[in-house]
């Protein structure tokens, strides 16, 4: 009798145990489903290639995830959302939090609780069932996490949207004139001056960096240099108020006029684009597609860290000048970089000379048998080192 | 032996094959910066340029459809969409085809009534914040007053380009109004070192009353970068190599605008 009752005992207790550890929830078993259907379509890498734990990054690429309901963002996502006026300084509509618990619950109500610390903690503070909707919510977007989607832009679109003619045909800044009547004053009143207008141009999006990002010489992995880099001298950017650099032959040191930011929020693309104009805010994957995880660079890495955008003989030219093919490009995320051609300096009449004069002084000194001159008008010694590349040569 | 010449062979090839690529590409500087339109330079910057194979002869097609193109005022579309003439004066104050062209500053708000619209729909919507509502200010008025034009303009360099794909298209700068065409993919024929190209803005130039289309003939080569200049015909003399089609415009008269 007691070996029968031991017997149900251990077979209760091991439906009970199995029972939580096979339990799966719904959204684990659409995965397994679909994992099982297309198990052999891989065109693109599934994060959930180990279905086993819930994760506390979220991923847009699960099948799950990207596909049926959920193929919309819309379906999670709202724009703008509640907080919008709260969560920044200088408040614009965004989407500023994560989903609500009805676009998870869907799927996940029982992850809550079987694997609570791990799902909870993907959007709250707090782990676990003491997490509180509405309130202890992580920042969003999470900047510790990879990005999970690379921005669509066209520029050439934009270049010929913002494109105008300045020569301006006998008509004042001060527009339409509106009829009015005012009584005659004794004191003369002081003209206003016409405000200057401000061109939508690059500098909309391409602002000076601040603060001064690192910077770094790009790297030429696949050559061999033909010296040790040798010191490189820099002067201290002019204060405020100095009219000329100590030495103007001699390179600034990167400042701040020499790097130019990207727009990282959705503020600059909104102005225009938030409604009516397509692809409007709600519209995430009119600039949004996914795609491998990743992390921005935290350096910037130049072949040229010795040009200063704001000196005046480079402040005064349209970019365009220089970024030849910007006008072109019709996808931001094909640019491996900001796209200068060599060309465009080499053949300009205020840098052709420079080229000529040290690629001359380079040949003379291999010639020489002496230590081959290193390029120093435009690189730093770090690139400057290396061959004279074919496309240096060529016009 | 014969294994061994083959490799040989191959191992030539591969070694000359970069070399013969780099050798094929070429580069062309369209300079519009002389060029001078009722006495004003600066009439070409930051127009788009396409660049496509073949000369005059062998675009014949496109040539036809650039000698008949009419185009629509930037005048008479917003007045025909009924844009106010305040509105109107606005865009001509800088010579500008759309709003996307410069900021509406404060005070501009109350002179178009467009924007005060805009403006006033903007402190609804976004909950009273008078920054948003003002730098926001073009996504609230109507899109046919926003990308209208542009859109009609794209529209009409479609039909004009008429499904023949450009090899590349690029913009002429604000500061030496020039376009430059790189990476070239240039083949030359047998005998020749150089290969014909033909440049033309397609969509018309719109200046004063006039509107502007140029297509010219270029030779391109791989050993020295082409450069040309963008030419008016003078006293009936055309322009050698080139077809440039001047119009008149329809004239929509705007009223208002007060004259500097």
């Amino acid at each position: 009798m007691k070996t029968r009752i031991r017997l149900i005992l251990i077979a209760v207790t091991a439906i009970v145990f199995g029972g939580s550890v096979f339990s799966v929830s719904s959204a684990q078993k659409l995965f397994s489903a679909s994992s099982q259907i297309f198990s052999l379509e891989s065109l693109i890498p599934d994060d959930t290639a180990a279905p086993s734990a819930m994760r506390s990054t979220f991923s847009h690429r699960t099948r799950a995830h990207r596909e049926g309901k959920y193929a919309s963002c819309e379906s999670c996502h709202t724009m703008p959302t509640q907080n919008w006026a709260t969560a920044r300084k200088d408040p614009y509509p965004d989407v500023k939090n994560f989903p609500y618990h009805p676009s998870c619950f869907g799927c996940h109500a029982k992850d809550v609780y079987s694997s609570g610390a791990g799902f909870c903690g993907t959007c709250h503070v707090v782990d676990g069932p003491l997490a509180r909707g509405g309130s202890g919510v992580l920042p969003f977007p999470r900047k510790s996490h990879a990005m999970q989607f690379k921005s669509i832009f066209p520029h050439d679109v934009h270049q010929n949207l913002i494109a105008e003619n300045r020569s301006r045909e006998n008509v004042a800044v001060g527009h339409f004139i509106l009829a009015s009547f005012t009584e005659a004053s004794t004191a003369t009143p002081t003209p206003t001056p016409a405000p200057t207008p401000i061109f939508y141009n690059c500098a909309i999006c391409h602002k000076s960096m601040t603060p001064l990002p690192k910077y770094n010489a790009r790297t030429i992995a696949a050559e061999k240099p033909l010296g040790a880099a040798e010191t490189d001298t820099f002067v201290d950017p002019p204060k405020a108020g100095d009219p000329v650099k100590p030495d103007a032959q001699a390179p600034t040191r990167p400042a701040l006029g020499f790097f130019k930011d990207s727009p990282d929020s959705h503020a600059s693309c909104f102005t225009c684009h938030y409604q009516r104009v397509k692809p409007a805010a709600y519209d995430c994957a009119g600039c949004h597609k996914l795609t491998e995880p990743y992390f921005e660079k935290k350096s910037i890495e130049r072949y040229s860290i010795k040009f200063d955008h704001s000196y005046k003989d480079h402040a005064n030219k349209d970019c365009t000048v220089c970024h030849v093919r910007i006008t072109q490009n019709s996808d931001v995320s094909k640019m491996k970089d900001a796209d200068v051609p060599f060309q465009t300096c080499s053949t300009s009449s205020c840098h052709g000379g420079n080229i000529e004069e040290e690629t001359k002084k380079r040949e003379a000194s291999i010639a020489a048998k002496q230590t081959a001159f290193q390029c120093i008008k435009c690189h730093t010694t770090a690139v400057g080192r290396y061959d004279i590349p074919a496309s240096h040569r060529k016009y | 032996m014969h294994i061994l010449r083959l490799a040989l062979l191959v191992a030539l090839l591969a070694s000359i094959g970069p070399i013969c690529l780099a050798q094929t590409l070429g580069a062309l500087d369209v300079q519009a910066k002389a060029l001078k339109i009722d006495g004003k330079s600066g009439a070409v910057s930051r127009k788009r340029f396409y660049l496509f194979k073949g000369g005059l002869k062998d675009n014949k097609d496109l040539i036809g459809r650039l000698r008949a193109a009419e185009i629509k005022s930037r005048d008479c579309f917003y007045t025909q969409m009924k844009a106010s003439p305040q509105y109107i004066c606005w865009l001509q104050a800088e010579n500008c085809e759309s709003p996307f062209c410069r900021t509406v500053a404060a005070a501009d708000i109350p002179r178009v009534p467009e924007f005060q619209a805009a403006y006033n729909a903007g402190l609804t919507k976004f909950r009273g914040l008078k920054t948003v509502a003002d730098d926001w200010i073009l996504t609230n008025m109507p899109e046919i007053l926003t990308r209208g034009f542009f859109d009609e303009r794209r529209a009409l360099t479609a039909n004009l380009l008429g499904g023949l794909k450009p090899v590349q298209s690029t913009m002429t700068d604000s500061t030496s109004i020039k376009a430059i065409f790189i990476d070239i993919p240039v083949a030359p024929p047998a005998g020749k070192k150089t290969e014909t190209f033909l440049y033309s803005n397609v969509q018309p130039l719109e200046f004063g009353n006039k509107s502007y289309v140029w297509a010219c003939e270029i030779e391109i080569g791989t050993e020295k970068k082409a450069v040309t200049n963008l030419a008016l015909p003078d006293a009936n003399k055309p322009v050698k190599n080139c077809e440039v089609f001047v119009r008149d415009l329809q004239v929509c008269k705007t009223e208002g605008c007060k004259a500097t």
